[in-house]
């Protein structure tokens, strides 16, 4: 594109560093390999990225050659991506491997993302897994073409591999030990487990040995099981059935699994082992979720937002920190039992109408209910929620009262469009932001607001009575502390036509800014 | 709109609108400085840039004044298509830095001192345009850089880069 000059001056050295470093960005890794050639200052950069990555992405174009040597030097790669034209290529897994294997004090390669390669047929994907044989991670999201037999040759690989029939059924009555509900004794369990396979392996060595004789050196943890995450997302074709076979077979390695979008239609299952985060978002045929699991079971994070047929959902998962059940347009039904839950994430579920009684939820953090419309009542679910520190609201047009006295840490209340709110209490004197504007009915509003510092109660036509124990204080008090304050201030109070003038002048008062807001 | 007067280092005055100017950084603080200093007085502000030669800040008020008029179209009468501006702008861009090895060199150092992101983004492309898909022999012509390997060094870079370079000798093959 450009014009050089061969006799150019040497200006390279009088770039500022930033400049330098600017350029090289835009260096891709083939560039910045060829670059290294120039002189000691590009070489060093070229190590130095090569070192940095951690995900190696294979270029369209590359022959089996240059993936083998491009995999060898960017040895602190654990993961290898590949371009969807590069899955024609028939000697790219062995490529993969052999590269991976070369490395001089390398990491093991143990990702592998395939994810939208769309032509890779399921022969080549089980290909991938036995050749690269140290993969744990695998990502196969939008490979339509990988379905339930797949997935279940996979599962048979895996069950070979890592026993012979004796040890399976060791492995089993392991995991059953594994899965009785006994909290605090994972480590010891799993050594159970660990006993067992040493058992069987001593007890039937010649096969024990033909088999590891298969696979090179296999790590302490590879013994466990060799998948650890697993995503099939968007592969259309996949089933309950497939991923109860996989899961079969690596229940006691695998901890993260997501099969959004695929036809999956049960999650009834008991068995997941030491699965730690699942995401089965816009599943359709999901109608009903039911998890009961041991308080062992380290599931921590679930998401099933967006499964528009999902109805039911119930959950005694005692390690579970996040759920997500947003956009699940037909939920009516939601009990949850979780101690430890700390976000909860059900906005857009135009159907609820309220959680189930007996749920229990204690150390909730966040809670969005955004635009639940049949909401009508919350104050007893969140009653328990001692530590609650935001709540979204927003669209609740169900929802007729909010009192939340016990919550007193509550940073952030949004609760605006609620068209049918009467009264908000709340009783935190650490709430920092309240948006309650456009609900037209509000007649009430309580807080203590200590430390307030955005209010927009806009449009709130009937609002009558405003408490904030703050106000109180002499006005000249309160534009002190307003301009004492570091904070920007926030205060909305338009369509209010039914605040007394006392009121409105304290609270003018109180937030008046010192610095103009940012737009 | 008020307009301001950039001063370039050999004494050359340049007068621009104020929201040109301000898409360099530099000239924006230090139009808010004399703002504050002057008191109130109605006069034009002239701001001195000794490091730019008045050649480079030509170029680079070229680039301000563009990219000011695309930005006020965006806001103002009817919006043709985003995505067809946006093509549009970068062919412009493609034309502008289509210029000698010098000039980019003036034009960066230009680009960095005025803080103008966008343009320093374009010469850094532009530079590393120079640098792509071609020899290290040329790349080190083009830079006046000097070869500072050792024999061994330079062997054990090569092999360790050797990938980039098996597909191209296939393909020259072919």
């Amino acid at each position: 594109m450009l014009v050089s000059e061969s006799s150019g001056p040497c200006w390279w050295d009088e770039l500022p560093q930033e400049c330098k470093l600017q350029v090289l960005e835009h260096l891709t890794a083939r560039d910045t390999a060829r670059a290294a050639g120039i002189c000691r200052e590009f070489a060093a950069h070229a190590h130095e990225s090569r070192l940095a990555t951690r995900t190696l992405k294979l270029p369209a174009g590359v022959s089996a050659a240059a993936v083998r040597g491009m995999v060898k030097a960017y040895s602190r790669a654990g993961k290898v991506r590949v371009h969807p034209s590069l899955t024609q290529m028939q000697a790219l897994g062995s490529a993969i491997a052999l590269g991976a294997e070369a490395r001089v004090q390398g990491a093991p390669l143990e990702g592998l993302d395939l994810s939208n390669c769309r032509s890779l047929s399921e022969n080549a994907l089980l290909s991938f897994f036995t050749t690269i044989d140290t993969i744990r991670d695998l990502d196969a999201s939008n490979c339509i073409e990988v379905s339930d037999a797949c997935l279940r040759a996979l599962a048979a690989d895996l069950w070979q591999e890592e026993f012979d029939a004796e040890e399976d059924e060791l492995a089993w009555e392991a995991l059953q030990v594994q899965d009785l509900p006994q909290p605090r004794l994972v480590g010891k369990t799993r050594m159970h487990v660990e006993d067992a396979f040493a058992a069987a392996r001593q007890a039937h060595s010649p096969l024990a040995t033909t088999v590891s004789v298969g696979q090179r050196d296999l790590s302490g943890s590879q013994q466990q099981g060799r998948l650890r995450s697993l995503s099939v997302a968007g592969c259309t074709e996949i089933t309950s059935a497939g991923v109860l076979n996989l899961l079969k077979a690596c229940s006691h390695s695998l901890t993260s699994l997501n099969v959004s979008r695929t036809a999956v239609s049960t999650l009834q299952q008991s068995r997941w082992g030491v699965l730690q985060s699942l995401t089965a978002n816009q599943c359709s045929n999901l109608t009903t979720v039911t998890f009961q699991l041991p308080a062992s079971a380290p599931l921590r994070d679930l998401h099933l937002s967006g499964c528009t047929n999902l109805v039911k959902v119930v959950l005694t998962c005692a390690q579970l920190r996040s759920l997500n059940v947003s956009g699940n347009g037909s939920l009516t039904h939601l009990a949850l039992n979780c101690a430890a839950l700390e976000s909860l994430s059900a906005s857009q579920c135009p159907r609820l109408v309220g959680l189930v009684e007996e749920s229990s939820f204690p150390a909730l953090l966040n809670a969005n209910f955004a635009f639940c419309k049949s909401l009508t009542d919350l104050d007893e679910t969140l009653e328990a929620c001692t530590g609650l520190l935001t709540l979204n609201v927003n669209g609740c047009i169900g929802l007729y009262r909010l009192a939340l006295a016990t919550q007193t840490e509550m940073l952030r209340l949004e609760a605006a469009g609620c068209k049918q709110m009467r009264r908000i209490i709340c009783g935190s004197a650490a709430l920092e932001v309240c948006m309650a504007q456009s609900c037209q009915l509000l007649q009430v509003l309580h807080l203590q607001g200590k430390s307030l510092r955005h209010l927009d109660v806009g449009g709130c036509s009937n609002l009558h009575e405003l408490q904030m124990s703050r106000l109180e204080r002499p006005v000249a008090d309160l534009m002190a502390a307003a301009r004492s304050g570091k904070d920007a201030l926030f205060l909305n109070i338009d369509g209010c036509p039914r605040l007394s003038e006392d009121v409105v002048s304290r609270l003018k008062a109180a937030f008046k800014n010192p610095r103009p807001r940012i737009s | 709109m008020c307009s301001v007067i950039l001063r370039s280092s050999d004494g050359a005055d340049h007068v621009v609108s104020q929201e040109a100017a301000s898409l360099s950084k530099t000239v924006q603080s230090l139009l808010e400085e004399l703002e504050a200093a002057k008191d109130g007085e109605e006069s034009i502000l002239i701001v001195p840039l000794p490091n730019v030669c008045d050649c480079t800040l030509r170029k680079v008020l070229q680039y301000c004044i563009q990219h000011t008029m695309s930005a006020q179209q965006v806001t103002e009468g009817p919006t043709p298509s985003d995505e067809l501006k946006k093509r549009e702008m970068e062919a412009w861009d493609r034309d502008y830095i289509m210029v000698s090895t010098d000039e980019l060199y003036h034009l960066v150092m230009a680009a960095h001192y005025l803080n103008v992101p966008g343009l320093l983004e374009l010469c850094c492309e532009g530079i590393a345009n120079l640098i792509r898909g071609k020899s290290p022999e040329h790349v080190r012509q083009c830079f006046g850089l000097v070869k500072d390997f050792e024999a061994p060094e330079e062997e054990s870079i090569r092999c360790t880069n050797l990938w980039a370079l098996v597909d191209e000798k296939e393909q020259a093959k072919k």
